[in-house]
């Protein structure tokens, strides 16, 4: 019997969207986080403001697990390898897109943190400069779920 | 070459962004200045921490230790963020060098009293006194012990305390840039270039002043600068503003310029430094745009150094009662 079955291959797919999606999101998260306890070490009452900053890049790796889930609610233990490789193909928009996003958009939180640092007033203006990086995330996680049909 | 990781530097750049705002403003100095009388304006530093608290700050001469405490604090709070001490203690040796002149300087007089070291350097005052007394140089870097070597023999041969500023200012300068080349950081090579151009050209401005000769100039050069010795040395018999014309296209033209006519039209003797200081500060602002690296605690020492000046200037200003509009324009531009 042949190893590498549709089914195999299929579940490669979901793997890469989630783990490499969250990998980028632990990143971002985790860049973001550094910066955020240096600003509130100094300046406590800052938290809720870093807390909503540092959580921004945290949503690629929920869009990964969701198409994930997607990928494996289709699974069929009886599909070809050309069927597997079309749900491979469905997890890499999210999986490489939220990396890469993630991780920059991590960095502009962590920008965005400095900034309310500096100017507690600019929270809004930090949230919306971060949250351009996220209309990547989400485009990719659109065309991932056109890909799975 | 020491590498700049800057991931290590996120928590540091976080905190230091944080104090930033903390740093004395325009608001501050013009508070300072506008109050009646000298101990008025220390508490506005109390107001602000400085020093280590204690309240060991009031007299209006605390003032000093309030300062040197604050310069401390500042170093301390840099060591324990860097990642890499090296980054830090090359802006330290400084102090080393400083603390070696009145040591050498003190010996060869003859005082015995111990002079007044500073305690931001990388090597303790009274181990330093100790390492001088004992001729022990094992914690000395290279530079500097053979700069203590050279500062014996000459003054052996020529008796002549100059000779203690000269051979270690320059020792410095050059402990500086080969410290700062050693760091994977253009931000850092620059603020090498300029530390020892404009320790050129104030020199070279003062001493043109002052009718010295070439073989004087020579002797004050710094070697690792950007403008070369030709450049002083065909303007070694001209007037100074000769000089500026010169130097017109290079970073400093400008402020050169402006200094010189602050200091002809009298409005300001300092003139030339409160430029180049400005200058300085204005290029060290970049750092601003760095969200994660050495950058921004780099700049918050200058910035810290740059407001302990200020401070310095109102305060002595203040004690001699000098009006505040001539201390205001003596103040140097702040970093935020």
């Amino acid at each position: 019997m042949n190893i590498i079955d549709g089914q195999l291959i299929a579940l490669l797919g979901a793997a890469i969207a989630f783990f490499v999606a969250g990998i980028g999101s632990s990143r971002g998260v985790g860049l973001a986080g550094q910066v955020g306890a240096g600003v509130l070490t100094e300046d406590p009452s800052k938290f809720g403001a870093v807390m909503l900053l540092e959580a921004l890049p945290s949503t690629q790796a929920i869009y990964g697990f969701v198409i994930a889930f997607l990928i494996i609610g289709n699974i069929d233990p009886a599909m070809s390898v050309t069927q597997g490789l079309h749900l491979l193909a469905a997890g890499l928009p999210i999986g490489i897109v939220g990396f890469i996003s993630a991780i920059y958009q991590g960095k502009v939180a962590a920008s965005g943190i400095q900034l309310i640092a500096k100017q507690p007033g600019s929270l809004g203006s930090a949230i919306t400069l971060a949250l351009m990086v996220e209309m990547f995330a989400i485009l990719a996680l659109i065309v991932s779920i056109l890909m799975i049909g | 070459m020491l590498r700049i990781n800057e991931g290590d530097y996120s928590y540091a750049s976080g905190l230091i962004r944080a104090k930033e705002p903390k740093l004395l403003g325009n608001s501050h100095f013009a508070r300072m200045l506008d109050s009646p009388a000298a101990e008025d304006a220390i508490k506005v530093l109390t107001e602000a921490d400085y020093g280590f608290g204690g309240g060991n700050a009031s007299g209006i001469f605390a003032f000093e230790r309030l300062l040197a405490d604050e310069m401390k604090k500042c170093f301390e709070l840099l060591l324990e963020l860097a990642p890499k001490a090296e980054v830090i203690k090359a802006f330290q040796r400084r102090y080393d060098y400083f603390n070696v002149k009145v040591l050498l300087k003190a010996e060869f007089a003859g005082i015995e009293i111990p002079p007044i070291l500073a305690d931001t350097g990388t090597i303790a005052g009274d181990d330093m006194k100790r390492m001088i007394r004992e001729r022990d140089y094992s914690e000395f870097t290279e530079l500097m012990t053979g700069a203590v070597n050279e500062v014996y023999d000459v003054f052996a041969r020529t008796k002549d305390p100059q000779a203690v500023d000269l051979i270690l200012d320059k020792a410095f300068y050059r402990q500086l840039t080969a410290d700062l080349k050693a760091i994977d950081s253009p931000f850092l090579w620059n603020i090498a270039e300029m530390l020892t151009d404009m320790t050129n050209i104030k020199m070279f401005v003062r001493a043109r002043s002052l009718n010295k000769s070439w073989d004087f100039i020579k002797k004050l050069l710094l070697e690792d600068g950007t403008i070369s010795e030709e450049v002083y040395f065909k303007n070694s018999d001209k007037s100074v503003e000769d000089f500026a014309e010169d130097i017109r296209k290079s970073k400093y033209g400008e402020a050169v310029k402006k200094g010189l006519e602050l200091v002809r039209s009298g409005k300001n003797s300092s003139g030339l430094e409160k430029m180049l200081d400005d200058l300085f500060i204005g290029s060290i602002r970049s750092a601003k745009l760095v969200t994660i690296g050495v950058e921004p605690l780099i700049a918050y020492l200058f910035a810290k150094e740059a407001e302990i000046r200020n401070v310095r200037m109102i305060m002595t200003g203040k004690i001699n009662g000098l009006p505040a509009d001539m201390i205001r324009e003596r103040l140097r531009e702040v970093y935020v």
